[in-house]
């Protein structure tokens, strides 16, 4: 074995932790080569050196100092621990819980501003006010579709009926039902003021519009059953909606009928897609489909010495989907047979004593 | 003198009693862990950074962290593997640390040449005469010049084998390194110093 080989063993040699033959063998060398065994005596001597060094002891106060930082972890850290490392993380719970108040607070503060403004508002003013909500009063929010009902709202009316609630009013204007108590307050007047508005919402056939979808917007096919039915309800909950706001009294009957009126319906369309041969025809020209609806429903009021105050068509398709008219009382029986003929028609039926010369005020909500 | 500070420290039985003892709740069992071990792994500490102020806050460091970690001792291996391990690591650290290598530097800066004139840490000692207590710190304080120049690794085997006394399987035991790395790094450590000491002891 040569020296560096030696060298590398001289450590486990010292410590004898070397095999006896490998001992052995590197005794035999050691014995032989000089500079082999001077580095072992140097190594001896280091190990020496290394062992005897004087073993520095831990001061005398280290078991008191080590005391000293141990015991706040049995008392006070402890304390510290459980008062402030959950805190920890209760702040950001706590953070999060203040950031969601502050801004629910402010959220629900910038809401109210409007509210507050209209209550800030002198006398003189809110009568303003409230003749413009009669005039145009949104019938239905639905983004996209703008509906205004056009109303010529007297202003006598509206200002002699204004005089009582004012002060209970102004009470009322505090809360946040604010609105909703104007909001009826303006339909009560306005069903005082015009004897009577009838609210319909139709529902067109589907096959007639089927044929007018795939003309017009190639994109949505024809009506399935499940849109009809979500249309159904749409309507349904629109008339739900509005019937609230109607007299009391009024309203369990109606919403009875028009729940009634929407069973019916949805049996007679669902399973007979078939319809008269007359409408299929007319169908077949799908250019004038559109137009062909509207013509309906003018032809019908003007067969019923009518008078159409509005329509409304929408944007895309051009169909129309909302009209007001007005029509003798007694002619209300034919134009709901009218109605119903072009589809499912939601609405209050047909009483049978109807005064003659009345003239009665349709809302109709038409849609596909 | 290793032989009695062995003795002194009590078997590895002793500890594992009180360690059960301090499991049970008995924390002044700790204390008795505390001194029975505290020298060795201060002296550990000492030779390892090489300055008694530094070692006396890593001592305290290494029981602090063992008192927080006994609860959970599972008796693998002796109490004093186990704190020796402590004491490598948290000086290991230490070493790594950038503070402690700041003010390395700096003290190396300020103190090159006064360095040579002053042993720099007092160690009590009862030994009799003045010339041999001189040569004595001459010859510890080139020791611990040559043990702090060598890299972390060699410096903790030669500590543990030749300072401490331990076994080449406790070395192992508590560096982690397999038995040969554990013999060749200590040959090679002792090479190292052989060298760095050549003609100055």
């Amino acid at each position: 074995m040569k020296c560096a080989g030696i060298k590398q063993l001289l450590s486990e040699y010292i410590d004898g932790v070397l095999d006896a033959q490998t001992k052995e063998h590197l005794e035999e060398h050691i014995s032989t080569c000089a500079n082999c065994r001077q580095e072992l005596q140097e190594l001896k001597a280091l190990v020496k050196d290394l062992g005897s060094l004087k073993y520095t002891k831990a001061p005398d106060d280290f078991i008191d100092r080590l005391h000293e930082r141990i015991e706040p972890s049995f008392s006070l850290r402890k304390i510290m621990k459980t008062l402030f490392v959950p805190m920890r993380i209760k702040i950001p719970i706590q953070l999060v819980t203040v950031t969601a108040t502050a801004v629910l607070v402010f959220s629900v503060i910038n809401l109210q501003q409007p509210v507050m403004q209209l209550s800030d508002v002198p006398m003189v003013l809110e009568k303003e006010e409230v003749k413009q909500e009669v005039i145009k009063e949104p019938v239905k929010p639905t983004p996209g579709r703008k509906i205004f009902v056009q109303k010529p709202a007297s202003t006598k009316t509206v200002a002699h009926k204004k005089q009582k609630p004012t002060k209970a009013k102004d009470i009322a204007l505090k809360g946040l039902k604010m609105e909703k108590a104007t909001d009826k307050k303006a339909f009560v007047r306005t069903m005082q003021k015009e004897k009577r508005t009838i609210e319909l919402a139709l529902v067109l056939k589907t096959g007639e519009l089927g044929k007018a979808n795939l003309q017009f917007a190639p994109k949505e096919k024809a009506l399935s059953p499940e849109r009809v039915e979500a249309l159904d309800e749409e309507s349904k909950a629109y008339l739900g909606s509005s019937s609230r706001s109607r007299i009391a009294g009024k309203v369990a009957a109606k919403e009875e009928v028009f729940a009634d009126a929407a069973k019916k319906d949805k049996k007679a369309e669902t399973p007979l897609p078939a319809q008269p041969a007359e409408l299929k025809e007319k169908a077949g020209e799908p250019e004038l489909d559109v137009d062909k609806i509207t013509e309906k429903l003018k032809k019908l009021v003007k067969d019923l010495n009518g008078e159409i105050k509005s329509i409304e068509y929408d944007n895309k398709q051009g169909h129309p989907i909302f009209l007001t008219a007005e029509i003798p009382a007694d002619k209300y029986t034919v134009f709901y047979g009218g109605l119903k003929e072009m589809g499912a028609l939601h609405g209050p039926t047909p009483a049978v004593n109807e005064n003659k010369k009345e003239m009665i005020k349709i809302k109709l909500v038409i849609s596909k | 003198m290793k032989q009695k500070e062995k003795t002194s420290q009590g078997s590895a039985s002793e500890d594992a009693e009180l360690i059960k003892a301090f499991q049970a709740g008995k924390k002044a069992a700790f204390d008795e862990l505390v001194l029975s071990h505290k020298d060795k792994v201060f002296n550990l500490c000492y030779w390892f950074v090489g300055d008694y102020q530094d070692a006396n806050d890593l001592a305290q460091d290494v029981f602090f962290k063992a008192f927080k970690a006994l609860k959970n001792f599972r008796f693998e291996s002796a109490f004093s593997t186990w704190i020796y391990r402590i004491a490598v690591n948290t000086c290991k650290n230490r070493l790594k640390s950038f503070q402690y290598r700041l003010k390395k530097k700096f003290v190396h800066l300020n103190n090159t040449a006064a360095a040579k004139n002053n042993p720099g840490v007092e160690i009590a000692d009862e030994s009799s005469s003045p010339e041999i207590e001189l040569g004595r710190k001459e010859k510890s304080r080139l020791i611990q010049t040559a043990i702090n120049s060598l890299p972390t690794e060699k410096k903790a085997v030669v500590v543990l084998r030749d300072i401490e006394g331990l076994s080449y399987e406790e070395i192992s035991s508590v560096t982690g390194f397999n038995l040969g790395t554990v013999k060749s790094k200590l040959a090679r450590a002792r090479q190292d110093l052989r060298e760095k000491l050549k003609g100055e002891v």
